[in-house]
């Protein structure tokens, strides 16, 4: 695979308020391989949640390029990149974003539904996903009914439902505990292993540990970009019980 | 698909969506209700003309002044059974005329009285006020002729003076002249005037001219026109004919009038138009409100419900589908408030018609024109709220908190 899944040359943003212009992000460049695990770290401010907004095509960028998966989708209307985000891009936020009153079922259908497939198909996509996940039998619990980890599987079987190469995490352990957060990562190591291209956006260096590669923003530029040769293993640290604060069990619902 | 989110989203606020449904509820309930008693006064006034008779004109004597003084109208007695005659043989525009005289009089029988109003006229009387009869029959024409003593007598009177038995071959007395009843008349009911139509006794003119009232003069003649279309025509033709038979010079007044009375059958159904169309548009100016209300609850709903836009838009929901959920929310609520107003504004023009006896006609276009209009209004309420949802920009939607 020569192509890379995310190119981008020298990407700026720049917010006009009034008279002032507030450049968020200036000239970043940055190539991106499928298969990779990319934390992205940096202070508030230094541009990394613009970034993601304009990586997951929420947000345009005001020059430059920005190929996903070949396609130049910088250029893009706002109904195309409604399409691509829901094609090529599955989102998990700090505060889960799911639709209360809503089933964990009913969540993970959302995407599909915007994809106009029928009924039947759309449950069996989604219970798929609920179960890969380790959530299969809370299908029909609702949000409230739910721990934080398992609230924030949920939110990752809906970005996953509809198979994208490319999964977003924004602080996505930010609202966690330490052990469901490591459990969290295992399974966003697990989904990386088969081929989901994952990028997470953390405050925390711990959880960027389990990154393979990590780069940091400052200023709206990119400040370092490293590849971490032997990365911690979340899946081990969980069964070799190397966490120092064990104690913090994930509350039973 | 998209009706089960719209459902979802209104069940998850049941009260409010039941208060805001509540404003299309009572705007298509009235408008439903007031046009049904709007319509059901039209009928009223309808069946109560045709009462009268079809196609009918009258000619009335004019008024009489002597030395500057009007006498009024109806004071003159030059209308004659001829003039009857003559405008029954020589128009073309006529079917029937028939003359007639009125008094009132003490009706008595064997062992009952009733002071009723009698009428002298011709055996074309009912034909020209489509009148059938019950039993018996009309007087004949020799009766007439030789100014039989034979009556017919309506409804009110028979009740009266013989309660449950059959008057037909009875005797009874009109100013101790004794008449042999041979006609019973089906019941019309009341005027347009509020009158009691059965309440008469009619014999023919001749005897009520000679043996009753010693005149010669009639009081009216009761003309029917061959058509509704004819009824102008009509009235132009008979003007000339008692012109040219009563010497009446140009530019003087008449000493009669003719009165088209299907002109004012048409004047009285367009103000019975009028009036189920004002209490229609005044019932609507409520079903407008209604609208307004569904508006301000959409534009709450979206402001609470950014965030969930957000999550839509991010998952791959595109402008157009947030704006679709939102008008279809609103035009659910306005088609489900339009369906219940329907059902509260038939049930209520059945209760105004069984407890204040009002008539009621529930005509199935002013249903389907209610439901048609709150889905309308629901779609024009809704767009604005909806368009406001859907111009979100994604990044803040989400950030909302």
């Amino acid at each position: 695979m020569t192509l890379p899944l995310i190119q981008i040359e020298d990407l700026w943003k720049i917010y006009q308020t009034g008279e002032i212009e507030l450049a968020a992000l200036k000239g970043v460049s940055l190539s991106i391989p499928h298969g990779e695990f990319v934390a992205i770290m940096g202070p508030s401010g230094s541009g990394k949640s613009t970034m993601m907004h304009i990586l997951g095509c929420l947000d345009r960028p005001t020059r430059g390029r920005y190929l996903l998966d070949g396609v130049d989708v910088g250029g893009l209307g706002p109904n195309d990149r409604a399409r691509i985000r829901n094609h090529k891009v599955g989102f998990v936020f700090q505060g889960f974003n799911l639709l209360h009153r809503t089933t964990a079922i009913e969540n993970v259908e959302l995407p599909i539904l915007y994809d106009g497939l029928s009924g039947r198909e759309r449950a069996a996509k989604a219970g798929e996903a609920l179960e890969r996940v380790g959530l299969g039998d809370r299908r029909y619990h609702y949000p409230n009914q739910l721990s934080g980890g398992q609230q924030q599987r949920v939110a990752i079987a809906r970005a996953l439902v509809m198979r994208p190469p490319l999964i977003l995490a924004d602080e996505p352990t930010g609202n966690l505990d330490t052990r469901t957060s490591v459990e969290i990562m295992a399974l966003f190591q697990e989904l990386n292993r088969d081929g989901i291209t994952i990028m997470v956006v953390t405050h925390e260096p711990d959880i960027a540990t389990y990154a393979a590669r990590v780069i940091t923003f400052r200023d709206g530029t990119i400040r370092s970009d490293r590849s971490v040769s032997h990365h911690a293993d979340a899946k081990e640290v969980l069964s070799k019980g190397l966490l120092d604060v064990s104690k913090e069990a994930e509350e039973s619902p | 698909m998209i009706f089960k989110i719209a459902g979802r989203a209104l069940a998850r606020n049941t009260m409010r969506s039941v208060l805001t449904m509540l404003g299309i509820i009572i705007g298509v309930a009235a408008v439903i209700a007031m046009v049904a008693v709007g319509q059901g006064a039209k009928a009223q006034i309808e069946s109560q003309i045709a009462s009268i008779g079809s196609n009918l004109l009258m000619v009335f004597p004019g008024s009489t002044t002597q030395g500057g003084v009007h006498a009024g109208s109806g004071s003159v007695t030059t209308l004659t059974e001829d003039d009857a005659l003559a405008i029954q043989k020589e128009l073309s525009s006529v079917r029937l005329a028939a003359p007639s005289l009125r008094t009132v009089a003490q009706v008595v029988s064997a062992n009952q009285n009733w002071s009723t109003g009698v009428t002298g006229s011709t055996p074309d009387y009912f034909a020209v006020r489509d009148w059938s009869f019950d039993s018996g029959g009309s007087f004949t024409q020799s009766d007439y002729d030789g100014a039989t003593k034979a009556a017919v007598i309506g409804k009110t009177v028979a009740t009266n003076l013989f309660g449950s038995q059959d008057p037909i071959g009875q005797i009874i007395r009109i100013q101790n002249v004794p008449f042999r009843v041979v006609g019973l008349l089906s019941p019309k009911g009341q005027s347009a005037m509020g009158q009691d139509q059965d309440d008469t006794v009619i014999i023919p003119l001749s005897t009520l001219q000679k043996r009753i009232m010693g005149v010669t003069y009639v009081q009216a003649i009761m003309i029917s026109a061959n058509s509704p279309e004819e009824t102008v025509a009509a009235e132009e033709e008979i003007q000339r004919l008692l012109h040219q038979r009563h010497h009446i010079p140009p530019k003087q007044d008449d000493d009669f009038t003719v009165r088209n009375m299907t002109d004012i059958a048409a004047a009285a159904e367009a103000s019975s138009q009028i009036m189920t169309l004002l209490l229609g548009s005044i019932a609507s100016v409520s079903l407008i409100v209604g609208g307004i209300g569904i508006m301000n609850i959409m534009l709450v709903s979206v402001t609470e419900r950014t965030r969930e836009i957000g999550i839509r838009m991010a998952v791959g929901a595109r402008s157009r589908d947030i704006l679709l959920q939102f008008l279809i929310e609103a035009v659910v609520l306005s088609l489900a408030g339009g369906i219940l107003g329907v059902i509260l504004g038939v049930a209520s023009s059945r209760i105004i018609s069984t407890f204040v006896h009002w008539p009621t006609i529930i005509s199935l276009r002013s249903i389907m024109l209610a439901s048609v209009f709150s889905i309308a209004i629901g779609v024009f309420f809704g767009l604005y709220p909806a368009r406001r949802a859907a111009s979100l920009d994604p990044i803040e939607a989400l950030r909302y908190e």
